[in-house]
């Protein structure tokens, strides 16, 4: 139990019918912490942000808002924007973030606006502010999707697979951007992610999510083969083959130890 | 043509029904929703064979039938497991079989059936004029208030709703909303024409602008033009005024297409942005 938790989960259970989504969850998010919810796809790291969003009521279970309300969490869906006809631009949709706090029939006002052109600059859209948010490219709707969360101006802010489809390098500037945002604006982050490498050198803790959550604790912490064997099962091959080569060798060439780096056990087994 | 009464009450119901769903369509095409005002026009032909059997106000039938198909619609396809297209159907063909019932047990003659159907400038009454600027102004005043949610709820209904938009309330008020709309708009219009009025403007104006405050503004002017155009020419060239209205907005629509500055740059764009974060991990 953390002293100062925003968002508490109790034995949390999602069913959808016949599939359970997630089972007797029990996680406290705590204020100013970073925490990447790592699993496989399908093992429920959706529907847990779901769940603390307050999108998908719990079958059984309770989520617990301390001093939280619904307006103050900002969120990134996995497939921001998708609707790329729609005649709206970038600054229109990061307008889009501030309707809930002007409350009804109110219009955006000159405060809002420049906030909006504020976030949009921040996330580095500041020229394409006016651009129809349909042109854009995947990585720069997300970005626009993390403005209109920021004008919001949230205490937590959701990522779901924000990088899913980047290249390391961006995922790289992505995860520097978000933790430099969650420093300037005093965010708690939670980030879920397939992602086994990039993600966790950038947050403070990691949550394995399939079906239950795993453990909570830090990176360095985690990685040890018996948990991968037990959270991803066959899983782990398909990720590993895909996404590794590139990152073998990055987290070395930091002098960091290399936290949260998966492919410590099996490099160390194959010399 | 402008001294004669019922012309006079024409023209001023079609300004009035025009700007009202080309408001409604707005939001109704930008929804992708286009084909619902199909389906809740026809199910109003149910309610129009009732209120001739029973002898009740028309427009009082009408609106319970077509209120009940839109939000019927609306219910099954977002809590049942039955996609839009089908319940669309199902409630189209009910609509339209409980009104050949209704009709088939009134005995006799059943006079302006065919201007329901099809639409007349005759058929305008006084009090039809009333009736539709009542529902008018009070529709007008419901979407002023709520036009920025209705905007973030249209364009992303999940982010809306995560971010404490009461989305589902709205979906069903703009439901609400269409089915009174197109009630309004039947006699002067038609059961079958209706929707062209409700799809038309936006989508032709959609052709012109990706600004969404334009596209609304261009929505209305082209809505206006459709009907004042068509009820027009109907009068001079002794048509039918619902076809009309809709050959006209039709032909423009062809014209923007054919002509559209938005078609030839999404063109561009098809061949040269391919999106890569679409390609990969979509599951969970």
């Amino acid at each position: 139990m953390s002293k100062n938790p925003l968002v508490s989960l109790e034995d949390v259970t999602v069913r959808f019918e016949e599939i359970t989504a997630l089972s007797d969850v029990n996680l406290e998010i705590t204020v100013g912490f970073s925490t990447a919810f790592i699993g496989p796809n399908g093992g429920g790291k959706t529907t847990l942000l779901k769940v603390i969003l307050g999108l998908i009521k719990p079958t059984s279970g309770r989520v617990t808002y301390h001093h939280l309300r619904r307006s103050q969490i900002g969120y990134v869906p996995q497939e921001s924007l998708v609707n790329p006809s729609f005649p709206v631009s970038a600054l229109d949709v990061t307008l889009m973030g501030r309707y809930p706090a002007l409350g009804l029939v109110k219009r955006p006002g000159r405060r809002d606006r420049d906030l909006a052109v504020t976030m949009l600059a921040r996330v580095g859209l500041a020229e394409l502010a006016r651009r129809p948010v349909g042109t854009l490219s995947g990585g720069q709707k997300q970005r626009v999707a993390i403005a209109r969360a920021l004008v919001g101006e949230p205490k937590l802010l959701l990522l779901d697979e924000p990088t899913s489809g980047a290249d390391v390098e961006a995922k790289d500037r992505f995860y520097s951007l978000i933790r430099e945002l969650k420093e300037e604006f005093s965010l708690t982050v939670l980030i879920a992610s397939h992602d086994l490498t990039v993600v966790p050198r950038f947050v403070d803790d990691v949550a394995c999510v399939a079906r239950t959550v795993h453990m909570h604790a830090c990176p360095s912490d985690v990685w040890d083969e018996e948990h991968f064997q037990r959270i991803y099962g066959t899983q782990m091959e398909a990720i590993f083959h895909g996404k590794v080569p590139h990152r073998m060798v990055e987290p070395h060439a930091k002098a960091k130890p290399s936290r949260g780096d998966p492919n410590k056990k099996p490099r160390r087994k194959g010399n | 043509m402008f001294e004669a009464a019922f012309m006079q009450r024409a023209l001023i119901a079609g300004v009035i029904i025009s700007v009202l769903l080309s408001v409604l369509g707005f939001f109704v095409v930008l929804r992708k929703m286009s084909f619902i005002g199909v389906g809740i026009a026809h199910a109003a032909f149910g309610g129009v064979a009732l209120g001739q059997l029973l002898g009740i106000p028309i427009f009082l039938s009408a609106s319970i039938f077509s209120v009940a198909a839109g939000l019927g619609i609306g219910a099954v396809t977002r809590h049942g497991k039955i996609r839009e297209d089908t319940a669309i159907g199902i409630f189209f063909a009910a609509g339209m079989a409980l009104g050949v019932l209704f009709l088939s047990l009134k005995q006799g003659y059943t006079a302006d059936l065919m201007s329901y159907l099809f639409g007349s400038i005759l058929a305008v009454t006084p009090a039809d004029l009333w009736i539709i600027a009542a529902v008018a102004v009070v529709i007008l005043v419901i979407i002023a208030l709520f036009f920025k949610e209705l905007l973030a709820t249209s364009f992303d209904a999940e982010l809306a709703r995560a971010s404490g938009i009461p989305e589902g309330v709205l979906f069903y008020l703009l439901l609400g909303l269409v089915s009174l709309g197109i009630v309004s708009a039947i006699k002067l219009v038609g059961i079958v024409l209706v929707s062209a009025l409700l799809v038309l403007p936006a989508a032709t104006a959609l052709q012109w602008s990706e600004r969404y405050g334009r596209v609304f503004i261009l929505s209305v002017i082209l809505g206006l033009v459709y009907t004042l155009g068509g009820l027009i020419a109907s009068y001079w060239l002794d048509i039918p005024s619902g076809a009309t209205i809709v050959i006209l907005g039709t032909v423009v629509f062809l014209f923007s297409l054919i002509l559209s500055p938005m078609r030839r740059r999404s063109l561009k764009h098809d061949t040269t942005h391919v999106d890569p974060s679409n390609e990969v991990a979509k599951t969970d």
